[in-house]
């Protein structure tokens, strides 16, 4: 054996043995992609969760309405619902196969700027082989063009069916999503719109990743739902603050969300512990109409789809329903946030000052403990993880001031 | 009603065309296939296995994100490694914990080099004094260990480092040598103790 090949080997070895292979990051990166309302975006569910789930509930199924509910965070979303303006379809596809699956589309909203979908599976797995169960829903316009998913927003979550006996080797569960699409691209008139929303269907077992996920197939529904026309408006006003000119290029108001065209040369990122260095500045906005304050300092959230380098114009999006609001607009940028990534172990520290009980892990790092998960602890953890995470942001302070007319419907 | 009843993996092209249209199974396919040895990667190179796991998240997160920057003519692999390399190299460069900067790489071959015919790797591939080639990893600046990963990790060439690291072949050969010979420098005391 050459010098080289020891070397390769002791390198592997060495590594190996530093890092066993039963590592994953797929969780964290999957996490980090989702930053913003992550919980309320769960296109899966653990089955070890779901079996959690079942001590919990006895009822054994986790209502998708309650989970529509919960959403607090976005208030265009729980608007658009609770004006009765989302469809209500429940329907189910018998999907069959080694899991038995039941697909069911349960509601659809679509208008200008989003779409959202609720979907549900069940099926069952056996006890000793617990997989995480994905769904993949496409949204598909009659003229084949498929909407892009939003990656913020929406709602979801899962849950697990009966079992519990250890005589019983298949054990029945049930995941659920409510996955955003971005609308943008709809152009009709029409107000009701068909629409084909295709599911595909995938899984990992759990004990035994390294397979990856494994496609099961896919099952379709068809359908015909209210389309929530919006409204456009084109400010193209330019302001300009310090060294920073921002142009409000267009608005666009629908029931569940608006959409803020804002066009600017980004400023340099900051230097520090940045995990991702092409996360863009972030706009926090407030609105006065008819001199009443509307929002108060709200983040807009920047699709992954929405940023066109050649005219450095970003669409943002407001998950608030502001089409009830018409007159005088005066639309603020107050300042413009860049979210630093705080060291571990000072994350860590403020945590433990705040109270909230955390686990070293090896090799670095740290979790939460799981055992903790009282309402309190969880109150405490959200303040002190925005405590943190505000103290480790940088700022452009504004404010950048757009007026204009909302015209009455 | 469609429901075929196929299983099927992905493979790294598909995986892209998912993450294309945002569709978060590909990037799932492409950390189950290649977060191993890209965090081993970082590891080698940031000595720090916190910090390599940050970087090949961030890694991760930069294919989901720029993933039109991608040439789909190349290999996937090489794009990947190339992200998580130059990243742990920059981020090292933020740390002030590296133990020798560049210009202690260049140590004149002729004071440090031991016999020749004294070959440190027997004595490494025994495993009997890991914690020393920690030492010695760890006695390497950040550039030498992204050349030794690259090299003796992911057997790369060369060429391929050189086209990785964006810089001249020549450096390249002369930093895997350097490198090289500090191991070598960094194993002696284990050389003459066997000789002896």
């Amino acid at each position: 054996m050459s010098d080289d090949q020891r070397f390769t080997q002791w390198l592997q070895d060495y590594e190996a043995e530093r890092m066993p292979d039963d590592m994953n990051l797929w969780n964290a990166i999957e996490s980090q992609i989702r930053p913003v309302r992550r919980t309320t975006v769960l296109p899966r569910v653990g089955w070890l969760v779901a079996v959690l789930m079942i001590i919990m509930t006895t009822a054994g199924v986790y209502a998708l309405d309650q989970i529509i509910n919960n959403q607090a965070g976005d208030k265009g979303m729980n608007a658009v619902t609770e004006q009765g303006k989302v469809a209500e379809l429940y329907i189910t596809n018998e999907f069959g196969g080694e899991f038995d699956l039941d697909v069911t589309l349960q509601t659809v909203y679509v208008d200008s700027n989003r779409a959202f979908v609720a979907i549900s599976a069940a099926g069952v797995a056996p006890a000793n082989a617990p997989i995480n169960l994905y769904m993949n829903p496409h949204v598909i316009l009659p003229n084949g063009d498929e909407l892009p998913f939003l990656t913020f927003g929406g709602g979801g979550g899962g849950g697990g069916g009966g079992g519990g006996d250890e005589e019983i080797t298949l054990v029945p569960f049930e995941v659920s999503m409510v996955p955003n699409f971005d609308a943008s691209i709809i152009e009709t008139t029409d107000a009701i719109l068909p629409l084909v929303i295709k599911v595909e269907l995938a899984y990992v077992n759990i004990l035994d990743a390294e397979q990856g996920m494994i496609f099961l197939g896919e099952t379709q529904f068809e359908v015909e739902v209210p389309f929530n026309q919006g409204v456009t408006l084109t400010p193209n006003q330019s302001v300009t603050v310090g060294n920073n000119e921002l142009r409000l290029q267009k608005v666009v108001i629908a029931p569940s969300l608006t959409r803020l065209e804002m066009c600017y040369g980004e400023p340099a990122h900051p230097e520090g512990n940045v995990v991702d260095s092409s996360m863009p500045w972030q706009p926090v906005v407030s609105l006065s109409v008819n001199g009443e304050v509307v929002l108060d300092g709200v983040s807009v959230y920047l699709s992954q789809l929405d940023y066109n380098p050649e005219t450095q114009c970003y669409d943002y999006n407001v998950t608030e329903a502001l089409d009830s609001y018409t007159g005088d607009w005066s639309l603020s940028v107050d300042y413009l946030g860049y979210q630093l990534i705080p060291p571990t172990d000072e994350l860590q520290a403020a945590f433990d000052a705040a109270g909230v009980s955390t686990i070293a892990l090896p090799g670095g790092g740290f979790m939460i403990d799981p055992e903790v998960s009282d309402e309190t602890s969880m109150v405490k953890f959200q303040e002190a993880s925005l405590a943190i995470y505000q103290q480790w942001q940088e700022k452009i302070e504004g404010a950048w001031t757009f007026t204009f007319t909302v015209p009455e419907a | 009603m469609i429901a075929q009843s196929k299983e099927a993996r992905l493979d790294d092209k598909q995986a892209i065309a998912h993450i294309k249209r945002k569709d978060m199974r590909g990037l799932a396919h492409l950390v189950a296939t290649y977060q191993h040895q890209a965090w081993r990667t970082a590891d080698v190179i940031t000595r720090d296995i916190g910090l390599a796991k940050d970087i090949v998240q961030g890694a991760f997160i930069k294919v989901f994100q720029r993933i039109d920057q991608y040439d789909t003519s190349r290999p996937f692999k090489a794009w990947f490694i190339k992200i998580v390399v130059n990243d742990a190299i920059k981020a090292m460069s933020r740390h002030a914990t590296i133990s020798l900067d560049d210009d202690q790489d260049k140590i004149p071959l002729g004071e440090i080099l031991p016999d020749d015919d004294a070959d440190p790797f027997l004595i490494v591939s025994d495993a009997e004094d890991r914690e020393i080639i920690e030492k010695a990893l760890d006695a390497l600046s950040t550039n030498l260990r992204a050349v030794i990963v690259l090299k003796y990790f992911l057997d790369y060439s060369e060429d391929e480092i050189s086209a990785l690291l964006d810089e001249p072949r020549s450096t390249i050969k002369g930093r895997l040598y350097t490198a090289r010979n500090r191991l070598r420098l960094a194993l002696r005391p284990l050389v003459e103790e066997r000789e002896a």
